[in-house]
């Protein structure tokens, strides 16, 4: 009996000292700050089972279809590139300066795990669902399944790819646009189409 | 006091509508493929590519030659034949 109030005394202490140490504001939450090599191998540990785990059910489409190659590329640029890097980009503001650092795609170590069924489950998740807390935003909100799996697809292809390369499959060339250019007279000869972003 | 909540509510709508646009690909694609500076920068990184090096049966190779040919077209249609007439 002694010796179960005493787990429970403990356990007692122990949530009260989380708690306190929690409010007090001593921990530093900067970006600029690294976690200690334990927390951030037990938060890389919970992120990764978590991924793993919710992942796991997903059907994976056939992610060598060119055009998904191609339409994954576009979007890549406007919207993974800034921080997941390009060819012949080591480094942007955003690399720099997020906590954890995004993995760079251009990376064939780093790109290897999503080549495999896992991986690609895993990858689409992220993409779709977001990472809490890591600046990865959850691009599910506002792309249908489709364009996540075009940019899972175009992903496993980036390492190989040089700066030519990559320029000419990035650029987005849409269809109907074509299609309407070429029933139509269109003007492209100014820059009235530049666009926000 | 309705009339400002008015204006701050159609501020907001904007600025979300606005937002939500940038993403439209019909957009993004406007900006490269509507471009004859951009296309023409292009063409000249196309001329200098060295082709023999790349597997052809590399979808993503094959995904690359699509663009291209379709940014060749865009280009011969609009821009080349635009500039000769000037």
């Amino acid at each position: 009996m002694k010796f179960l109030l005493g787990i429970l005394f403990a356990v007692f202490v122990a949530i009260v000292g989380v708690f306190a140490v929690v409010t007090s504001g001593v921990i530093n939450i900067g970006a600029d700050q690294a976690h200690s090599p334990l927390v951030y191998k037990f938060l890389e540990t919970a992120r990764t089972r978590s991924i793993a785990n919710a992942s796991k059910g997903i059907i994976v489409p056939n992610l060598a279809k060119v055009d998904m190659i191609s339409t994954g590329g576009a979007d890549y640029k406007d919207m993974c590139a800034g921080c997941h890097l390009s060819p012949g980009v080591e480094s942007t503001d955003f690399s720099e300066s997020l906590y954890p650092k995004p993995p760079n795609f251009t990376n064939a170590d780093v790109v290897k795990r999503y080549q495999t069924k896992a991986g690609a489950q895993q990858g689409f998740w992220a993409i779709k669902h977001g990472i809490m807390a890591s600046g990865m935003p959850a691009w599910g909100a506002s792309h249908d399944d489709d364009r996540m799996w075009a940019m899972m697809a175009f992903i496993r292809s980036l390492p190989e790819l040089n700066e030519a390369q990559y320029t000419m499959l990035t650029t987005r060339i849409d269809t109907d646009i074509m299609d309407m250019s070429f029933d139509g007279d269109m003007d492209m000869s100014d820059d009235s189409f530049e666009m926000q972003h | 006091m309705s009339l400002f909540k008015s204006i701050v509510a159609t501020a907001i709508a904007l600025a979300v509508s606005t937002s939500a646009l940038a993403h439209d690909p019909k957009m993004h694609a406007e900006k490269d493929q509507m471009n004859c500076e951009k296309m023409e920068k292009h063409m000249q990184m196309m001329q200098k590519m060295d082709h023999s090096k790349m597997d052809m049966n590399d979808p993503a190779m094959k995904a690359m030659m699509a663009n291209m040919g379709k940014m060749k077209q865009m280009y011969q249609k609009h821009c080349v034949s635009s500039d000769s007439d000037s």
